[in-house]
């Protein structure tokens, strides 16, 4: 028997110990069967070993296991509990909080604002620009005056 | 072992709060997770700290359980997820060996059949440590499968993969096994 046909054969076995397999398989797998003692010998091999596993006995659960679950559990109950009483405490605590800086933001932008308004007049200082533009007609004034200012051409 | 209904009337109840109802739930299934718990980490420690973090995550979690799947199926993905875990969290603390010490003598212990040979309890001592030889996934699977006796769908939805993948895999573990196993369980009559 070859590779390709052993490793199908043994899936074959593998899924009608599943209970799995298809009409048109189970017929495949009995002639496969029918025509191999190799084949035969394979499908003993997984029995045996399906029945070794099953044989194990199974790992014993210790002693105070369940109580000790239960006490876990309660634990994770109390902490959740907890967390549902505080968590929304938290939540309006952080609302309030947020709140707060937004109107101290505010209220710290308009005391800005006001006290800006206030110094303006103090620290408004007109310049010969600022007359020369209020001016009516003297464009060629303001003209000369900023060509000397900036460019340092006298009029 | 109450019927399908009782069960999920059980966890209605347990997702509309009743300690009563969850603490019934773990009546009902704490032992078989323990037991594919231990199989798949091979660590009772470990195997009973997993046991208990599935029902603390259960706990927390089932008011998301939709009855999909069965209740018991759905323990034995958080029991999965804790175990791959906990065999993380060993690895990283390097101690994670092919456990065999901590169930030594397991399988030579009774399963209900006095007149077992010794001869099938040896074979089974050694399959079972092969077992242990095969990969974590490996032996998920075949731990589901020939210990739970799941469905391939339900080892799918445990696993979160296809039907396909768990077949081929479930396919692939056994051949590891036998490989691992040798000659061991080719006696003819050693079926059950």
């Amino acid at each position: 028997m070859n590779d390709e046909t052993k490793d199908r054969l043994e899936r074959l076995i593998g899924l009608k110990m599943d209970g799995r397999l298809e009409a048109a398989e189970a017929r495949e797998l009995e002639g496969l069967l029918h025509g191999s003692a190799e084949a035969r010998e394979l499908e003993q091999a997984l029995l045996g070993l399906r029945a070794a596993l099953r044989a194990a006995a199974p790992p014993a659960a210790p002693q105070g296991l369940r109580g000790r679950i239960l006490e876990r559990v309660a634990g994770a109950r109390a902490r959740s509990g907890a967390a549902a009483r505080v968590l929304p405490l938290a939540r309006r605590l952080a609302a309030a909080a947020a709140l707060l800086l937004c109107a101290s933001l505010f209220a710290v932008a308009g005391g800005l604002d006001k006290v800006q308004a206030q110094d303006d007049p103090i620290l408004k200082v007109r310049t010969i620009e600022d007359e020369l533009r209020a001016s009516a007609g003297a464009e060629g004034q303001l003209h000369d005056f900023l060509a000397w200012r900036f460019l340092g051409r006298r009029p | 072992m109450g019927g399908p209904q009782d069960e999920r009337e059980l966890v209605l109840q347990a997702q509309s709060g009743s300690e009563e109802a969850f603490t019934e739930l773990i009546d009902r299934y704490h032992e078989r997770i323990f037991r594919v718990a231990a199989r798949i980490v091979r660590n009772q420690d470990e195997a009973e700290e997993v046991t208990q973090e599935v029902f603390v995550r259960a706990v927390g979690a089932i008011g998301r359980f939709d009855f999909r799947a069965s209740f018991y199926t759905w323990l034995v993905s958080i029991a999965r997820n804790a175990a791959f875990d906990a065999l993380r969290s060993l690895r990283r603390r390097g101690r994670f060996v092919q456990q065999e010490d901590s169930f030594d003598g397991c399988a030579a212990e009774g399963y209900g059949d006095p007149v077992k040979s010794v001869t099938d309890n040896e074979a089974a001592e050694r399959v079972v440590e092969a077992l242990g030889k095969l990969s974590v996934r490996d032996r998920t699977l075949l731990v589901l499968r020939e210990y739970e006796d799941l469905q391939y769908e339900e080892i799918a939805r445990v696993l979160g993969c296809s039907v396909g993948t768990v077949e081929s895999g479930i396919h692939r573990a056994r051949k590891r096994l036998r490989a691992l196993c040798g000659d061991l369980v080719a006696r003819p009559g050693s079926e059950r």
